[in-house]
This record gives C-alpha cells, sequence and structure tokens, in this order.
C-alpha cells in the first residue's frame, strides 16, 4: 500500500521553527525512498550518500523558502534532484540529459500499484531501469517510489508536463516490452 | 508478486544504518548550530578573541607595532620641543622689554612710565572708603 506523502500530518512548521525532533520525523520518513530515488540516479553508494547528506543540510538551511507546507515531500525530492543534475553535469554527461521524445501527451491510466513484477523478473527490472536514460528514469522513480502527481513530478525535474508524461510513457514502454520479452521465452 | 516501489525499497533497505548515521549527523549538527546560538553571549569576549582577532593576528600584531612606534616618537618630540619653547618664551620677553627701552628713547619719555604696570586696585570694604572720604 503506497503511503501519499502530501496527505500525511508532517511536522513542518515545527521543523521551520528549528525543532530537532521535527525533522527527525521528516527525515525518518523520507530517508529511504529519497536515498532510493538518489542512488538509482547516480549509481553510486558514496556519491548517493554524499547527495543524501548534502539535500537534508540543504533542507534544513532552505526550509523558509518552503511556501506549502504540504508540497514538503516533492519540495525535498527537488532539492536531492537538482543535487543530481549537479553531479552529472560535473562528470560532462549532460548529453544523457537531453532525450527528446517528442512533446505529444500520451494515455496516462496506469498507477504505481497497476504494476505487478514477479520475483523472478525483479532483476531484469532493475537491470532494465538502470538502461533507461536519466531523465525517463527519474520520472519513473518520482512516479513509482513515491506516487508524486505528473504536476509535482514536473516541479521537481523543471519540465514542462508534457515532456513529463512522454518520458513517462517511454520508461513504462520500455519496461512491459521487457516484461514482455521475458514472458515470452519463459512461455 | 511485487510493485516497483517494494523492490526498490527492498534493494536498498540494507543502506538504513547508514542513512540513520547520516540523518543523526546532520540533526547533530542543528543541535550545535542552537546551542552555538545561545552561548554565542555568555561566551563574547571568547568569541571576539576568535573571529575578530584570531584569524587576523599579524594584521593586529602589525597595528600594535605601528601605534607603539607613533606614541614612542609623540614623547620623543615632545620632550625635545618643551626645553626649546622655555628658552624661547624667556628670550622673547627680554626682547620686547628691550625694544620699549628703544622706543622710550626714541620719543623721549620717561621710561619708568612705561616700564611701571598698572597699579591693581584691590577691593575694600565700603565703610573704609567713606571714613578715607571724610578725613580728607
Amino acid at each position: 500500500m503506497l503511503v501519499v506523502a502530501e496527505r500525511e500530518q508532517l511536522p513542518v512548521p515545527q521543523a521551520r521553527a528549528g525543532e530537532p525532533g521535527a525533522w527527525d520525523i521528516l527525515f525518518r520518513r523520507y530517508q529511504l525512498p529519497l536515498y532510493v530515488y538518489i542512488f538509482e540516479l547516480v549509481r553510486d553508494e558514496q556519491t548517493s550518500l554524499d547527495v543524501f547528506q548534502e539535500t537534508f543540510i540543504a533542507a534544513v538551511r532552505h526550509i523558509g523558502g518552503l511556501r506549502d507546507d504540504e508540497k514538503f515531500g516533492s519540495w525535498l525530492f527537488g532539492i536531492a534532484h537538482q543535487k543530481c543534475i549537479q553531479r552529472w553535469r560535473k562528470q560532462n554527461r549532460e548529453a544523457e540529459l537531453r532525450d527528446e521524445l517528442g512533446g505529444a501527451p500520451v494515455e496516462y491510466g496506469e498507477g504505481p500499484d497497476d504494476w505487478l513484477i514477479r520475483k523472478e523478473q525483479e532483476d531484469e527490472f532493475m537491470g532494465m531501469l538502470n538502461q533507461l536514460p536519466l531523465p525517463q528514469r527519474a520520472v519513473f522513480l518520482l512516479h513509482f517510489v513515491e506516487d508524486f502527481s505528473l504536476e509535482e513530478i514536473a516541479r521537481i525535474t523543471e519540465a514542462q508536463l508534457g515532456t513529463v508524461k512522454s518520458r513517462l510513457h517511454y520508461a513504462k514502454r520500455a519496461l512491459r516490452k521487457l516484461l514482455e520479452a521475458k514472458d515470452e521465452k519463459s512461455a | 508478486m511485487k510493485s516497483p516501489r517494494e523492490i526498490l525499497l527492498e534493494r536498498h533497505r540494507e543502506a538504513g544504518p547508514k542513512l540513520d548515521a547520516v540523518r543523526k549527523e546532520v540533526l547533530s549538527g542543528l543541535n550545535n548550530e542552537e546551542t552555538k546560538e545561545q552561548s554565542w553571549l555568555t561566551h563574547l569576549p571568547g568569541n571576539i578573541w576568535r573571529e575578530l582577532i584570531g584569524p587576523y593576528r599579524k594584521a593586529w600584531a602589525g597595528f600594535v607595532v605601528v601605534w607603539v612606534a607613533i606614541i614612542f616618537a609623540n614623547i620623543a618630540i615632545r620632550q625635545s620641543a618643551a626645553p626649546m619653547a622655555k628658552n624661547s618664551s624667556s628670550e622673547m620677553a627680554a626682547d620686547f622689554k628691550q625694544q620699549q627701552y628703544l622706543l622710550a628713547e626714541l620719543i623721549g619719555t620717561d621710561d619708568r612710565h612705561i616700564a611701571e604696570p598698572p597699579k591693581k586696585s584691590t577691593p575694600q570694604p565700603r565703610s573704609e572708603s567713606v571714613n578715607r572720604f571724610l578725613k580728607t
């Protein structure tokens, strides 16, 4: 069962007031999904831990800039996303960021819970995920790990809504192809 | 069957202790910042020393040397100037007196009139002045 971050009662005002206990609750809530997101983007443990720490520190420093307390989750993931992108740029891998998928809006009917993967397909799924271009991977992870809405994903990744839809569509299509191919082989 | 979310979270669950450590580190930093702010006033002299003087020790030492040099130079100048001033004032008075005599000789007046300073009138009681008037 997915927990929708934006509907939770999170102690954001207390955190803004500088209460360490409130920050502890917030960090505990997001630490694992945030780390998953970071790791699956940068694919290196030490770098992931560094970005993870930098994200938490930046959150503490810039909480004053968060206007809507209910958007804390997407705001936090937005910080992490920017830090991952900065790392990528440092490594001169900007080319991979430029995915031209066409802006055509696509059908978006399935939710994260509609996707179920058998145990023997798990490794294939992870392998496929790693093969996706970074922008598609980012959108896919935000959608599947935290169930952010398309609007929130657009805000986090600083992309147009149509672009987010396209990216998610292509990521899902690639995943489905892979899973279907696997099914055919096993059949 | 698992959802992608479950698979992803499960794969990274073993990173939990490391994430806990990072979280605690960030939180301890937050606590330290709070205590720092609270103790700022109580440790003001130490803070001033550490933040204003400590990092710029060489610059402050330079200032001290310059100021000491200025003070010494000032004292030395005063000491050498004091006897000169005394000498010059007495010489000037003598010169002035001589000028007066010369002027008196030229004009032909009695030098006593010139040399004598005006008499100071000392205040007396009113009764004494009345008595003196009656006697005359």
